[in-house]
């Protein structure tokens, strides 16, 4: 399965990038909304393993830009999600939330993995 | 002939005859000489009865105009003393005319002098009167002295004073029923009772009505404003006029006296209101001259004797008039004194109310401390989601790696330390978050014990250059806290003996219970101490004296404000060059107690 993982944390995409390359996925990963946007529309992934805050832009403004994910599905991470800071949950549709910070890696993987069916 | 001054007749004694029986010498005013030549004459009846003044008989010229001259003299001189006889009689009824007046006015004199001692007696009398009645500082003293004052008039029945506090409603103050106001209705028919009171009308039928009884004549006196003298009289008639008298020669004198007595029972009760007011407030206040004499003081000030004298030792040098604060024992005043001018003897005068200002610093201190600890959880609020990810990255692919690593290698190992301070750091920040939202944070009964025992391992490698003593003593160590906050507090106080060691040093945790219902739990090193002022400001947000790379200060007053969330308290004792003892009381749980009987 192609997935796409969208963090500004470099040592988060990297970790997913190896954790589901062991497993047989390929991973390209992109560390902000813009690369994000423009990895997605070029290499057409199966998932779509996105962060809810970035620095660009956030998973929502992202969403929106893609418009038509093309048979995407979309896995959404969050540290804000769900507590007091309060931003709003994504409007659009979406596969699975994850939230930030993750006990174990290689739960996440399964999660993932589980999310694309 | 009645132009001339002097008629001189010289005839024959038959002529003469003649003009004798034809001129009425008596009318004639002129004096008259009659000169005769011949001595036989018989004149006797002449100079008797005519109006004659002189018979010259002489037949020498010479002769005759000497003693017509003499002749004149004579008369002239008679005129003369007949004018100084006449004049003298009215000189004698000028006198006897001023005599009768100095008898009169004599008289007169004699009689005002008297009149002047009567009114100078009545005058004394009055004076007197005065004297008495000025004694008077009450409403009954006051009839007390009217009554004396009156009692030479037997026939006098009571006497009262009536106030009008409406137009229906008045209080009577009569010595004989008691010496208080009684409240009364007017009665009856007495609709313009206060008009009828100020013009003294109908006054007997009034109080024969109130009274339910015969009453006598009265007698009036509008005092002020809606006070009334009443006296009942039995005097008769004829009688009562002289007391009518009597009484209104002391109308000036009630009036004024009652006055001062009305404003000063004015005046008393007002300064009874104030002295109230006064006492009522709980703060100390006290009225001085400038010598430190007290003048007045409220009852706040009776109870803090120490304030004051503490004030004067601290102020005397410098200017009474600047605010001052004074700490006393464990409280402290701010004074604040104001000059009120020159009340007493001439001296300044100065008003100091102490006021408490322990509570309201401490409130103040309290709310500074909240809105600090708002502003910071906020801002770590903020931090810990940017380092949230970070972490999460780094205890990711130290999972990943530790995953590929063969066990055993010290590659291995070192991955195993990566990823549990990873893990670490990351539920620092979560239980830091739920501590700052307030919430989350269930405290639940805790045996404190195991939970450093199984802290201490945690520190295994920060801990392995120095000697580890564990003495826990305490036979009830339960407490309500929450465990993994609690920990973080164990976790920073290990973590400060640590840094606060350069070589090689001593960590010892003790617990015991200073009372049967507290737990004490110390954290010692042995490091270099903590300066008795840096001690003063170690729990307070951001204070620090770390390097940078070691702390960010935020460490203690996290961990006083968990103690404290748990009912706890924090202290340190620290000598510089031996080391510092934290220690942490918390209220014993309920359930140690049970266990332990």
């Amino acid at each position: 399965m192609k997935i796409l993982v969208i963090d500004d944390e470099v040592l988060i995409t990297m970790s997913l990038k190896r954790a589901l390359e062991k497993r047989g996925h390929t991973v390209e990963i992109a560390n902000g909304g813009v690369p994000g946007i423009e990895a997605w529309r070029r290499m057409k992934p199966d998932m779509v393993v996105l962060d809810f805050m970035m620095p660009d832009m956030n998973a929502d403004q992202v969403l929106n830009e893609i418009g038509d994910r093309g048979g995407s599905k979309v896995v959404l991470m969050s540290a804000y999600l769900g507590d007091k800071a309060g931003e709003k949950p994504p409007s659009l549709p979406i596969e699975l939330f994850i939230k930030k910070p993750f006990e174990n890696i290689f739960d996440i993987c399964d999660l993932i993995e589980k999310a694309a069916g | 002939m009645d132009s001339a001054s002097l008629i001189i007749i010289n005839l024959p004694k038959h002529e003469l005859d003649f003009i004798g029986g034809r001129i009425d010498f008596k009318l004639i005013n002129t004096p008259i000489v009659l000169t005769l030549n011949q001595a036989d004459i018989d004149i006797t009846d002449w100079i008797n009865q005519k109006n004659v003044g002189y018979f010259i008989q002489d037949e020498n010229v010479e002769t005759l105009d000497r003693l017509i001259e003499v002749a004149k003299t004579r008369i002239q001189r008679r005129t003369v003393i007949k004018q100084i006889a006449e004049q003298s009689k009215s000189a004698d009824q000028v006198v006897q005319d001023q005599e009768e007046q100095i008898i009169a006015k004599t008289l007169d004199i004699e009689l005002s002098n008297q009149e002047q001692n009567q009114k100078l007696k009545r005058e004394r009398q009055l004076l007197k009167f005065l004297k008495d009645i000025a004694l008077a500082d009450f409403y009954d003293s006051f009839l007390r002295s009217i009554k004396n004052e009156f009692k030479v008039f037997h026939a006098l029945g009571e006497i009262f004073l009536v106030e009008f506090k409406t137009e229906t409603d008045l209080a009577i103050l009569n010595l004989k029923a008691s010496d208080l106001w009684r409240d009364h209705k007017v009665p009856n028919g007495h609709s313009n009772a206060l008009s009828d009171f100020m013009n003294g009308k109908n006054l007997s039928t009034f109080f024969a009505n109130l009274l339910q009884r015969p009453f006598g004549k009265s007698v009036s006196m509008h005092l002020k404003g809606n006070y009334f003298l009443i006296v009942e009289s039995h005097l008769s008639d004829i009688q009562n006029v002289p007391f009518q008298e009597f009484f209104s020669d002391r109308q000036e004198i009630l009036k004024m006296v009652f006055d001062k007595i009305d404003n000063e029972e004015k005046m008393n009760s007002f300064a009874f209101r104030w002295e109230k007011i006064f006492d009522f407030i709980k703060d100390p206040i006290v009225m001085i001259d400038e010598d430190y004499n007290v003048i007045a003081h409220n009852n706040a000030f009776d109870n803090r004797p120490e304030l004051f004298k503490c004030y004067q030792d601290q102020i005397k040098k410098s200017d009474l008039l600047k605010n001052g604060n004074i700490i006393v024992g464990n409280s402290s005043f701010d004074v604040l004194p104001f000059e009120v001018g020159n009340i007493e003897s001439g001296k300044r005068t100065f008003v100091l109310t102490f006021k408490d200002q322990t509570e309201s610093n401490q409130l103040q201190l309290e709310l500074i401390q909240k809105k600090k600890m708002a502003t910071i959880g906020k801002l770590a609020g903020h931090l810990s989601h940017e380092l949230n990810n970070p972490l999460t990255g780094i205890r990711s692919m130290a999972q990943i790696l530790l995953n590929e690593a063969a066990p055993g290698t010290s590659t291995h190992k070192d991955l195993v330390e990566i990823e549990s301070a990873a893990h670490r750091s990351l539920s620092v920040i979560k239980n830091f978050i739920e501590f700052s939202d307030n919430k989350n944070t269930q405290i639940e009964l805790t045996d404190i014990h195991t939970l450093i025992e199984r802290t201490i391992p945690l520190m295994k490698t920060s801990l392995r250059n120095h000697v580890v003593a564990k003495n826990l003593t305490a036979t009830k160590y339960s407490a309500q806290v929450n465990a993994p906050l609690f920990q973080q507090v164990l976790f920073n106080l290990i973590k400060n003996a640590i840094q606060a060691m350069s070589e090689k040093g001593r960590v010892s945790i003790d617990t015991e219970n200073p009372t049967p219902t507290s737990l004490r739990i110390s954290v010692s090193d042995t490091g270099k101490g903590i300066p008795a002022p840096v001690q003063a400001l170690i729990f307070q947000p951001f204070f620090t004296t770390k390097e940078k790379t070691q702390g960010n200060g935020l460490g203690l007053s996290i961990v006083k404000s968990i103690v404290e969330s748990f009912r706890g308290k924090i202290y340190l004792t620290s000598t510089e060059g031996v080391g510092t003892q934290f220690h942490i009381e918390l209220p014993v749980a309920s359930r140690n107690e049970n266990t332990s009987h």
